[in-house]
């Protein structure tokens, strides 16, 4: 059955997926693969086809050319089939406003084939998820914009999809809702093995549970990674990139460091005291505390050593920035 | 779903959600005391008479006008909503959101409808066969709005989808309005002859306003379909030209024929000649009223090449425009062997076979104008070049070129020189035209295998 996708294999497989517009190629050849029960942040700016994309892996469009699978099935060839495992929120997605939160909701599940005895229960697990339970007989007309953006999420999910694309699902929430939303999709990728897809420019909210990322510039992929669970950025090889700060500058340093056959891409700031580095299995705290002693033994002044933190946002500018107008990154030779 | 959820209206969410939507308290208590009201005057003015009067009146504005703006809105008052994608992706199949939508956006005007239905019933004026002929009247014109409204919608920006509603709602009424007045034309002979049966005219009106109601939802539901990404099936289209067709062509009267050709037709192919009218016809207006995009037209193409490796999705997808066509060249075909029994006209064929190659010059001026464009804009230049191509350019040539009507359109006395020739060269102009479009669509795009 394709709908049988063993955990962690890709639940969403994209080769050579184009999407042409009159005039306009929305997506070149994009290719990825999505593992099952993943979060993959799909990031990119202005036009570079993240809803297109959203469009054609939710089987509404169908693709010019390429393959996409979804849980097993072609877009191209089932649509409908894809249809049944997926919820797709779009950015300006719409309510009826005369119906109540419950009509709303009872709507959302009948239209997705839920079977009649389960709907009761479903309505009240979305609710209860967006935190809407409390408002069952409200008209979605009457409701705010945050509160709207969470009805329009629960009918999204109320059939429980395998897969959830969300095209900016936090705009509109406060902070406290943007928490309980991250929490919600942590819960549905961890409890019910669902894999989401979450487009947003708020980069901040997306590394709060996101556990891929996929940057899209011009229509193409330019950059697709696993997020390292403790740095948030994408993890590449067992190398660890480092920051050391010393009290003092050490002139030897660089040299002293290249010399180590575990260290490499030594990288020391204009001031002499900020020094990156790359450490070979360093995510073995065990490697990084024999690094800081032969330090230590050489009587270089280290008052700061840590993992080297880039956030989303650092990995996101360094893809999508031209290379002239790129953020410089603090090296030898940087002022 | 269980059986009794199959046979209950209100499993199906689109016409439960409707419900929901259309009815209120408040609703529910206004209709019928205005109505009330209406009825009330209408009696004290012109006593039971004026009551069913009144009624008829209150029913065709309910159903047709009102309910024919609610069937015009029902797909394009959800994208404009925001919340079209969403039912695209329910698993509501295409009958149950056909007939959800149908009934369940009108389903207010609906309400007021059977007030009325009971009060005519009442008064006893109005014949229970009137009566069903007028509501299934007023359904088809609902079906037909809706029907319009859909297929205006395709490919439109949200924001310019009202005019296209207000244009649906009208021809639902003109529907209404055309099925009223043939009704009347019938109701005035004693009997109507179709093919070579003579029914009377009230029952060929009922089978001919249930036929108009069968092939609109048919219309409805296949683009349904189409919405819903079920796989392309060419077959409703097929089927209603080959209705079309038989419907128009078994009411082909030899003699009205002779009189608009000003000369003797042979009665054998008077049928296949008002088939073949009727068939030329939709196929260009199905080209007007197509989203004709570089494209979709790309996919189509690209079906047998390897890449795809689906050559049974070029005659399963292939546009209503291409489909109309090959039937045209059909019964061209058949109706040149026809009158090969009994040449009467002489230059029948050469007629029949310069309408086809007009038809192919217009369908290379609908798609030059329209591919890619916006499709209002390109839609009403097609009809203006069509206009000016059939009505302006041969009144005003007349006086500088003889018979030049003949080289412009299809024309009785057709000749090889003054007809054919000069159509097939405009055919081959247009088509230039197109594949000029056609590169310019595809500058800037590398080439690519579709799926």
């Amino acid at each position: 059955m394709p709908l049988d996708v063993p955990p962690h294999a890709a639940l969403i497989q994209v080769d050579g997926l184009t999407q042409d517009y009159p005039g306009h190629r929305a997506l070149d050849g994009v290719g990825f693969a999505v593992p099952a029960g993943s979060i993959t942040a799909l990031v990119g700016p202005n036009g570079a086809g993240k809803t297109t994309l959203m469009r054609c892996l939710a089987a509404l469009d169908p693709p010019f050319a390429g393959r996409v699978r979804v849980a097993g099935l072609e877009v191209s060839e089932a649509p409908r089939a894809v249809h049944r495992v997926t919820g797709f929120l779009q950015d300006i997605f719409g309510l009826y406003d005369g119906l109540t939160v419950e009509q709303g909701l009872w709507h959302a599940a009948a239209a997705r084939a839920v079977p009649t005895r389960d709907i009761p229960e479903r309505i009240a697990w979305a609710a209860d998820a967006v935190g809407l339970a409390d408002r069952f007989k409200q008209k979605a007309g009457s409701l705010s914009r945050g509160l709207r953006q969470r009805l329009a999420i629960a009918q999204t999910m109320v059939h429980r999809p395998r897969v959830l694309l969300l095209d900016e699902p936090a705009s509109g929430l406060d902070p406290e809702s943007r928490a309980d939303l991250a929490a919600l999709f942590r819960r549905l990728s961890r409890d019910l093995g669902t894999t989401l897809v979450v487009s947003s420019h708020i980069l901040a909210e997306l590394e709060d549970y996101s556990t891929h990322m996929l940057i899209l510039r011009e229509g193409r992929v330019v950059r697709h990674a696993a997020l390292d669970a403790s740095t948030g950025t994408p993890s590449r090889t067992a190398a660890v990139r480092l920051v050391l700060r010393l009290a003092a500058p050490c002139p030897d340093l660089a040299t002293m460091l290249e010399g180590m056959s575990e260290v490499r891409d030594v990288d020391v700031w204009a001031d002499g005291e900020t020094v990156r580095l790359s450490l070979e299995d360093g995510h073995d705290p065990a490697r990084r505390a024999a690094l800081l002693r032969a330090l230590v033994a050489r009587d270089v002044a280290v008052c700061g050593f840590d993992l080297d933190r880039r956030n989303l946002q650092d990995v996101y500018l360094d893809h999508v920035r031209p290379a002239a107008t790129a953020r410089p990154t603090p090296g030898k030779g940087h002022p | 779903m269980t059986l009794l959820d199959r046979l209950n209206p209100l499993a199906n969410p689109e016409f439960r959600r409707n419900l929901w939507s259309e009815f209120s308290t408040h609703r529910l208590i206004a209709m019928p005391l205005l109505l009330g009201l209406v009825f009330l005057g209408a009696h004290s003015g012109f006593g039971t008479a004026g009551v069913d009067q009144a009624a008829q009146g209150a029913l065709l504005a309910l159903l047709v006008v009102w309910g024919g703006r609610q069937a015009a809105g029902a797909v394009s008052d959800e994208i404009v909503g925001g919340t079209w994608d969403a039912q695209r992706m329910s698993a509501i199949g295409p009958w149950s959101l056909t007939w959800g939508k149908l009934l369940g956006a009108t389903a207010y005007t609906w309400y007021g409808g059977l007030l009325c239905v009971l009060v005519m019933l009442g008064a006893g004026a109005t014949s229970s066969r009137d009566l069903l002929t007028m509501v299934l009247t007023a359904l088809a014109a609902q079906g037909s709005a809706l029907f319009v409204g859909m297929l205006l919608q395709r490919g439109q920006r949200p924001a310019a989808l009202l005019g296209y509603v207000t244009l649906a709602q009208v021809c639902g009424i003109g529907v209404a309005v055309v099925l009223a007045a043939q009704g009347y034309t019938w109701s005035m002979d004693d009997s109507v002859t179709w093919w070579s049966w003579r029914v009377s005219g009230e029952t060929f009106l009922f089978a001919s306003t249930v036929a108009a109601l069968v092939w609109v939802l048919a219309g409805v539901h296949a683009l349904m379909r189409e919405e819903l990404r079920y796989r392309p099936q060419p077959w409703t289209w097929l089927a209603f030209l080959l209705f079309a067709a038989l419907y128009a062509a078994g009411l082909a009267d030899p003699g009205r024929l002779s009189s608009l050709y000003g000369t003797m037709i042979a009665v054998d192919v008077v049928p296949l000649t008002v088939a073949y009218g009727v068939v030329t016809a939709l196929t260009l207006w199905s080209a007007v009223v197509s989203s004709n995009t570089s494209v979709g037209l790309r996919r189509w193409l690209a079906a047998p090449t390897p890449a795809r490796d689906r050559p049974s999705a070029l005659f399963l997808e292939a546009p209503a425009w291409v489909l109309g066509l090959a039937v045209g060249v059909l019964l061209a075909m058949a109706l040149t062997a026809a009158w090969s029994a009994v040449p009467t006209p002489a230059w029948l064929p050469v007629l029949v076979w310069s309408t086809l190659l007009f038809l192919v010059r217009d369908l290379g001026v609908v798609l030059a104008v329209t591919l890619d464009g916006d499709r209002r804009r390109g839609a009403l230049g097609a009809i203006v070049y069509l206009a000016v191509l059939y009505a302006l350019l041969p009144v005003v040539l007349q006086d500088l070129i003889p018979n030049v009507a003949m080289a412009l359109r299809p024309t009785e006395g057709a000749t090889i020189a003054g007809s054919l020739v000069p159509a097939a060269l405009q055919a081959v102009g247009a088509w230039a035209l197109v594949a000029w479009r056609w590169r310019r669509a595809g500058r800037g795009l590398s080439a690519v295998a579709a799926v």
